[in-house]
């Protein structure tokens, strides 16, 4: 019992890796219907080294495959661009988040739930491979991509 | 130091002096003139257009066209349930304004719709699950290809299909603002994207004010 407690208080903490040059934080899954064939993931990360990192690929055992996405709005029409690597410059931060950046994942092998942790391995340019987890989350989006944090 | 701490205490008590001044005086002058517009962004006033009667289906396969807009207000949103990103973000929206209005008893009237520009994909038993998994009272609209257009037509809808991919995939590029209809089918007002719950609500309380207080 409390070992599952303790198992589940380590799985709840967002991922982190971190070396010495990349850290990735706040991995998560938006959450769909059962019959969505195409989620998205969001995540951040940080460049700590002092050159250009590139993003070259993602994946996961459970999705046939990943794209890197962003969203554009050009007057009120929403198109969502493949984008084939993402540059991060030396000592910067790049967050995929709602309405701007999505890894799209592709045909889930498995229906995902809230609370579900997704293995996602993340190639970079530099040759490293960083292995992490993704939360599955229910998104109360307006917590999410407002700047302004509203408690009543 | 002290003349400067006082100087800003007196500035400061100016404009708060002022600010109510101009909140009464604001309040003032909605509450005695009704007819002109207030400043509500999307507002389309004095010329809200009638939409004309149209046909589709809902995700229960029930016709649905104008009548089912009539008596409602109506929150419309285009999209389709292969989108990942933009309409999944807008539906959980919409599902917190649905949840605040019910918290304010000011739900009964109101109804939350998406339609659907992806007739290909988005069978009504699809359609189905995804509209009821952000809210059981949402509905879902469907139709041919042709009834889709056509009411996308009549609110100034844009959506293309971009390019299958080998495996047969494809987005949809498309209007992602939030419309609003009145319960005599007139569409009132146009909220662009990114939309917030608490100022969607803001504003349909606003408007609905205002519309009731033209009859």
């Amino acid at each position: 019992m409390r070992l599952s407690l303790l198992l589940l208080a380590l799985l709840s903490v967002p991922s982190v890796f971190a070396d010495n040059t990349i850290q990735i934080s706040n991995a998560w899954i938006n959450e769909a219907p059962p019959t969505v064939k195409v989620i998205a993931g969001y995540l951040t990360i940080k460049n700590i080294s002092d050159k250009t990192l590139d993003l070259i690929t993602a994946s996961s055992p459970d999705f046939e495959k990943i794209e890197f996405h962003s969203t554009k709005m050009e007057d009120g029409i929403a198109s969502m661009q493949k984008i084939d690597v993402i540059v991060i410059p030396a000592s910067s931060e790049f967050s995929f988040s709602p309405g701007e950046y999505h890894l799209m994942l592709f045909n889930g092998k498995k229906a995902l739930k809230e609370g579900d942790s997704v293995p996602l391995e993340l190639t970079f340019s530099d040759g490293q491979t960083i292995s992490i987890h993704a939360e599955v989350k229910r998104a109360n989006i307006t917590t999410d991509i407002s700047t302004e944090h509203h408690h009543h | 130091m002290k003349n400067r701490v006082l100087t800003s205490f007196a500035i400061i008590v100016c404009f708060l002096v002022l600010g109510a001044g101009l909140g009464v005086y604001t309040s003032k002058y909605y509450r005695t003139d009704a007819a002109a517009k207030p400043e509500i962004e999307g507002l389309l006033w004095p010329n809200p257009k009638q939409i004309g009667p149209f046909t589709a289906i809902d995700h229960n396969g029930n016709p649905f066209g104008l009548e089912q807009l009539m008596g409602k207000w109506s929150f419309v949103f285009f999209g389709y349930t292969h989108c990942p990103d933009v309409c999944p973000i807008t539906l959980s929206v919409l599902n917190q304004v649905y949840q605040k209005l019910a918290a304010e008893n000011a739900v009964n009237n109101v109804q939350v719709i998406f339609v659907s520009v992806d007739p290909e994909r988005d069978t009504k038993e699809q359609l189905a699950s995804y509209v009821e998994y952000f809210n059981k009272e949402f509905i879902g609209v469907g139709g041919t290809g042709q009834q889709i257009a056509s009411l996308g037509q009549q609110m100034g809808i844009v959506y293309y299909h971009g390019e299958k991919s080998s495996s047969g995939e494809y987005a949809v590029d498309h209007t992602a603002s939030v419309f609003l209809i009145d319960p005599s089918g007139r569409w009132v007002a146009l909220f662009s994207a990114p939309h917030q719950a608490e100022d969607l609500v803001n504003r349909l309380l606003a408007i609905q004010h205002f519309i009731d207080g033209q009859v």
